[in-house]
This record gives C-alpha cells, sequence and structure tokens, in this order.
C-alpha cells in the first residue's frame, strides 16, 4: 500500500508524524508491503495513494502552505472518490473544511471553524463507531461547526470537542475522516488505526499483540476521566 | 526602598526559609513571589540597586547553562553576580535572586519567554542573549512563531546589544527586524547526520521560502541561505569550532583560536559557549579570560551530570531529545532508562516523543526501562521504534534500582529528573 504524508515539514508540529510511523509498521507487522511518500512544497501528490494524511502545523505555515493546497484540493478530492481514505488532525482537520473565519479551506468536510475565546486543552476520549474509544490530546482556539454533509467522528465522553458545545469530536465524510485528537492519536488507539488501514485497502486484518497500546490507551483514559473541565 | 517594599522583601525571605528547612523547595522563588505579590514594585527597586545592570539570557533550551557559564566568567573576575541559579525563572524567581543578594554589582538573569513582559522592561538589560527557539510544550507555549515574538517584545527595552544565536534562522530574523545592535555567534560545523525533525524555523522570515540548508546540526539550527531573496546566515562575529564534540561527558571547542574543554558535553554546551564568549565581550572580558574560566567545567542539573553509574540527560522537548539521543548513542550506552512525565512544568502533552529519532538507538540498547507518569505512552514510541522494552516500572525508584549496577544512561523529562535525582543522591543532599 502507499501512504501520503502531506508535508511533513510545514504541517506536523505534534508529533503528528507518530500517526504515519504507526499506520506503515502495522500494515508491515502483517507481512503488507507499505511505501510511505512525503510531498513537500512544489511536489504533485502521487495519483496511486491508499491514504493520504495531514497534520497540524503552526499558523505561519500553514499560511505558507494554504495556496498550494487549495490547488491541490481537487486531486485529495478525487483520491477519496476512487477509494482512498484521507486523515487529518487538528491544523490539517480544519484545512479541510470550507474556511476557518475568512480564510477559505479545501472545502472537502461540510465543517467550518471560527475562531473561539479560548483554548480547548486537555487528555480527551471520544465515543466512536468505526474505532470504540478513541483517547487523545486536544490543543486548539478554534471551535468547528459541521454542516449536514458531514458526520461526527464520536461524541465526547470527556473533554471539550470540536466546539466546546454541541458534544461531537471530529468528522466523517465519505472516505475523509479528521480529529483534534494528538497523541499522537493512533498509536494509542490501535482499533482507530487499523479501522483506517482496513478501509485503506479493503481487506481485514488480522489481529496483533496490542498489549503496550492498549496499556498507553487506558491510561489516556484515566488522564480523560481526571480533567476537570 | 519604602517601609511596604522592606516587609515585602523580608517576609517573603522567612517563607522562603521555611519552605528550604521543610525541604519543599530551593526557597528563593517562594521568597519573591510572596513578596512580589506584597509589594509589585519591589522588582523596580532591587533592581535599580544593582549599578551594572543586567544581562538576561532568553530562548528553549541553554538558558540555565548559559546564565551559569557566563555568572562563573564574571566571577573569575572577582565581581558579585546575582543569578536565578536554580532555573527559577518566573517574576517570583527572579525578586527572590535579588532579595537574596543584595549587594550584587551585575545580575545574570535567565528569563521564561512567556514571563518577559513582567519582567523585562523593568531590567532594562544591558546586553540580552538569545539561545534558539525550539518546539517546546505546545500546551504552554503554542507556537514557536509566538515564543519568537515574545522575544521581540522583550528586546525593546534593551539598552546595549542582543547577543543571537547565527545558527537559528527564526531568531536572525527577529533580531533582524528589533533594529538593535547585534553580535552573532554560531558553529563552523557539527555532527554530519543531526536530526532534521521538529524544525519550524526552516522557512525564510524574509519571504517564506523554504531554506536551503548547507548543513543541518539540529531541527531548523545549521547553516542555511534562502534561494528565494537572497538572505543568508549572518556570519558569526563569534564562530565556535567543536574540536571535539562527542558523547554526553565531554567536548572541546575553538573559539577566537583559543580551546575551552567542558565536562559536559552535546551541541548545547558548544553553543553556550559561543553566547557567553560573545556576551562577556560585551562586558569587556576578552575570549582568553572567558575560555580561562570556563575550562574544565562540570555539567549543570541532568545535562550530562554523573551520579553513580548513570548520565543523565535532560529531554524537555525534541530537539532535547534528539541531542540526547546522540549522545547516549556516542558514548555506546547499552542499559538506558527513559523517565516521562507529563506534569504541568513537562508539558501535558506527551506527542513530542514521536519528534525524538529513538530509532537511532536500535544498534546500542540491549536493556531498556522505561518509567514516569506515561511510562506507557513511553513504551509504545520505543516498540515502534523498534526497540524492545524490558521492563516497565512507573515509579522512578524502583526503575532507576533495576538499572544502577551498571553504567547506564538516563533520559528524563524535567520533573522525573528532579525525582530520580532526590533518589540517586539521597535525601540529604536536598536539603543542603
Amino acid at each position: 500500500m502507499k501512504i501520503v504524508h502531506l508535508y511533513p515539514d510545514l504541517l506536523g508540529t505534534y508529533g503528528d508524524r507518530g500517526n504515519v510511523i504507526c499506520l506503515a509498521e502495522r500494515a508491515r507487522w502483517r507481512g503488507i508491503d507499505v511505501t510511505v511518500d512525503a510531498v513537500e512544497r512544489g511536489d504533485t501528490l502521487p495519483n496511486d495513494a491508499d491514504l493520504i494524511f495531514m497534520g497540524g502545523g503552526q499558523d505561519r505555515a500553514q499560511e505558507l502552505i494554504a495556496p498550494e493546497l487549495l490547488a491541490m484540493a481537487p486531486r485529495i478530492g478525487e483520491a477519496a472518490a476512487r477509494g482512498a481514505i484521507v486523515f487529518a488532525v487538528c491544523g490539517g482537520y480544519q484545512l479541510l473544511g470550507s474556511r476557518y473565519d475568512e480564510v477559505p479551506g479545501l472545502g472537502l468536510l461540510d465543517l467550518y471553524t471560527e475562531a473561539g475565546d479560548d483554548r480547548i486543552l486537555g487528555n480527551a476520549s471520544i465515543d466512536t463507531a468505526v474505532a470504540g474509544t478513541i483517547v487523545g490530546f486536544e490543543n486548539h482556539g478554534g471551535r468547528t461547526y459541521l454542516g449536514p454533509g458531514a458526520k461526527p467522528l464520536g461524541r465526547i465522553t470527556a473533554g471539550r470537542g470540536n466546539n466546546g458545545t454541541d458534544g461531537t469530536e471530529g468528522a466523517i465524510q465519505g472516505n475523509i475522516i479528521g480529529t483534534y485528537l494528538h497523541g499522537p492519536v493512533l498509536p494509542r488507539n490501535p482499533a482507530f488505526a487499523d479501522a483506517l488501514l482496513a478501509l485503506a485497502i479493503r481487506e481485514e486484518l488480522r489481529p496483533i499483540d496490542d498489549v503496550l497500546e492498549m496499556a498507553a490507551h487506558e491510561r489516556g483514559l484515566e488522564l480523560a476521566r481526571k480533567r476537570r473541565h | 526602598m519604602s517601609l511596604r517594599q522592606i516587609v515585602a522583601a523580608r517576609t517573603g525571605r522567612l517563607v522562603g526559609a521555611a519552605s528550604r528547612l521543610t525541604g519543599f523547595g530551593a526557597g528563593e522563588a517562594v521568597t519573591g513571589k510572596l513578596a512580589h505579590a506584597i509589594d509589585p514594585t519591589l522588582l523596580s527597586a532591587l533592581a535599580s540597586r544593582v549599578p551594572e545592570g543586567f544581562v538576561v539570557v532568553m530562548g528553549t533550551n541553554g538558558k540555565t547553562s548559559t546564565a551559569a557559564m557566563l555568572t562563573r566568567v564574571l566571577n573569575a573576575q572577582r565581581r558579585n553576580v546575582v543569578t536565578n541559579a536554580t532555573g527559577a525563572n518566573l517574576v517570583g524567581g527572579v525578586v527572590g535572586a535579588l532579595i537574596k543578594h543584595p549587594h550584587a554589582e551585575i545580575g545574570i538573569l535567565e528569563v521564561d519567554e512567556a514571563a518577559a513582559r513582567s519582567i523585562v522592561p523593568t531590567l532594562e538589560p544591558r546586553v540580552m542573549i538569545w539561545t534558539n527557539v525550539l518546539r517546546d510544550q505546545l500546551d504552554r507555549y503554542f507556537e514557536t512563531d509566538i515564543v519568537i515574538r515574545h522575544l521581540e517584545n522583550a528586546a525593546v527595552s534593551v539598552r546595549g546589544s542582543l547577543v543571537v544565536n547565527a545558527d537559528d534562522p527564526g531568531l536572525v530574523g527577529a533580531a533582524e527586524r528589533s533594529g538593535k545592535p547585534v553580535v552573532y555567534y554560531g558553529l563552523t560545523h557539527a555532527r554530519d547526520e543531526g536530526s532534521a525533525l521538529a524544525a519550524d524555523s526552516a522557512n525564510c522570515p524574509r519571504c517564506g521560502a523554504p531554506l536551503r540548508y548547507d548543513a543541518r546540526y539540529l531541527g531548523h539550527l545549521g547553516r542555511y541561505a534562502c534561494d528565494g531573496c537572497g538572505w543568508k546566515r549572518p556570519e558569526p562575529d563569534v564562530a565556535v569550532e567543536p574540536v571535539e564534540l562527542r558523547g554526553a561527558q565531554r567536548i572541546t571547542v575553538r573559539v577566537c583560536e583559543v580551546d575551552v574543554t567542558l565536562q559536559t558535553g552535546g551541541l548545547g554546551a558548544a553553543y553556550n559557549v559561543g553566547a557567553t564568549v560573545a556576551a562577556a565581550r560585551q562586558l569587556g572580558i576578552d575570549e582568553h579570560a572567558t575560555a580561562k574560566a570556563l575550562e574544565g567545567m562540570t555539567a549543570v542539573f541532568g545535562r550530562g551530570e554523573t551520579i553513580g553509574n548513570g548520565v543523565l540527560l535532560l529531554m524537555k522537548n525534541p530537539a532535547g531529545g534528539n541531542e540526547g539521543v546522540m549522545q547516549v548513542l556516542e558514548d555506546g550506552y547499552s542499559r538506558i532508562l527513559v523517565a516521562i512525565n507529563d506534569r504541568h512544568a513537562d508539558g501535558l502533552d506527551v506527542s513530542w516523543l514521536w519528534d525524538v529519532e529513538f530509532e537511532r538507538l536500535k544498534t546500542t540498547a540491549r536493556y531498556v526501562v522505561v518509567s514516569g507518569d506515561r511510562a506507557q505512552d513511553m513504551a509504545v514510541r520505543l516498540k515502534y521504534a523498534g526497540i524492545a522494552v524490558d521492563v516497565i516500572e512507573p515509579d522512578i525508584k524502583r526503575a532507576l534500582d533495576l538499572v544502577r549496577a551498571e553504567p547506564f544512561a538516563f533520559l528524563a523529562t524535567y520533573t522525573a529528573m528532579l525525582d530520580a535525582r532526590a533518589s540517586l543522591k539521597g535525601k540529604s543532599e536536598r536539603l543542603a
């Protein structure tokens, strides 16, 4: 399979590369041949991606990359329509929406984001249909609101989620999935990582040893429950 | 001083002494915090009594070590120096240090980036050192660009010069915008295989184009130029040549034809020597006197410090972690203990562990123990780096007992390092 990592240098402030390492290793441990292509500034999107990953960057980095990403949006949309999974975290998730305040986004997810008064910050947990309980760390100033075309990735069980008011976290629309959760989110939620892999290669995956991953998952759940707000 | 100021200082000192006696803390920060709460004008009154003014050290990594080096140089000149040596770099720590040293002639103070605006304008520093701005504690500082803005704001009240790391393009951009006189220091070269991860300022501060690196030392630190607009790294006024850059416990550098050997290791130590030589020059001390004073200096708190069989490497952020990993690899340690906490001083989010190239330790690691509040997350990180974890022991004292019989490397976050040092040195040290 081919994993494409969009702009790892500019969109990868929060250890987001851990998600790519996790996906690649979990595929390899099952004997699947994996290549990881990094798309840097000036590169074109490979047309045979099975999974496209995009992390979050600093404000200035996201401004620098926005024109290229906007130009690339139709090709990312085509890849998803063809069956590739697009997975984005935090800043990348916001970019997939229609806008952040007045700044236009890629328009691939039916959602928009507005700047909030305070930062949503801390350990969080959500309940999802795709992978059961997911734990992670939220750290964002934006408030994201879903339109009718997008469904939430999950419901908040601890933490504040997309906007701190409606109990939703993340979004799914066809093959495009976004979340605010860091951690990075996939290594400590192996069921979520495997769900994305299985969707990307359209095959069932055999179970592997997840004792360490589940210990980190449980610890994350404990921390999320202890959070005060 | 006004009566209120005197009362504030005395009350703070009493409580600080109590804090020291009960073994809760270093005392100074407690003293200062309380005194500052009683009278916020105290900082200004205390600062005005230091006749030769202040050198302020700011930046992500290297503040404590650089302040310690410059203090050592001034002490060698028989100057009475006030410094916040315990790394207490918020307003309480600064006020506490000033209360404790009423007869100081000059101050060498490290200041937290986010706390700078409540401290630096009052100090009106004659020299301000910028070490680097690297990705660190994102739940507290958010972005490196925000930290760079804090430094720029702090520069406004500098009366003399900025001393700036030429190898950090983000800092050089900010120094140019400040309009202040700038003295640059930088390295002539470093390791060939430094980690390029967590490079946040690798774009031209003028035109935004990606910078071209002829040499990448660590993250976005290196020798760079912009092909877009022609902007490039300034030639350092103080060039540091690493003669021997290997491992955690020793480094030799050549600065202005003079060799200095320190009993501490790493790229950071080389940079700190550069910053110290450049700042000392601004204070009228030449490089020979500086080199002589620094010769043989040992590590400060957990920076290649040796206790028993352990070499202690503080790992606060990706850059520090990647540098620590290189030192462990170069020293060839096969026993490795990694302790990760997620308390306020460590940063609540441990995502950054994935920006550290632990993969490099695959060749040397033979017995690996993970510890701390987030031992489980560290175990997962190592698993995906291809390194087998032998024991997960969240309790740091018990984890140390597993490795301490033979030489071992200890990589730890700030509070995990505090716990480990207390355990390794025994309780008597903490009270001293």
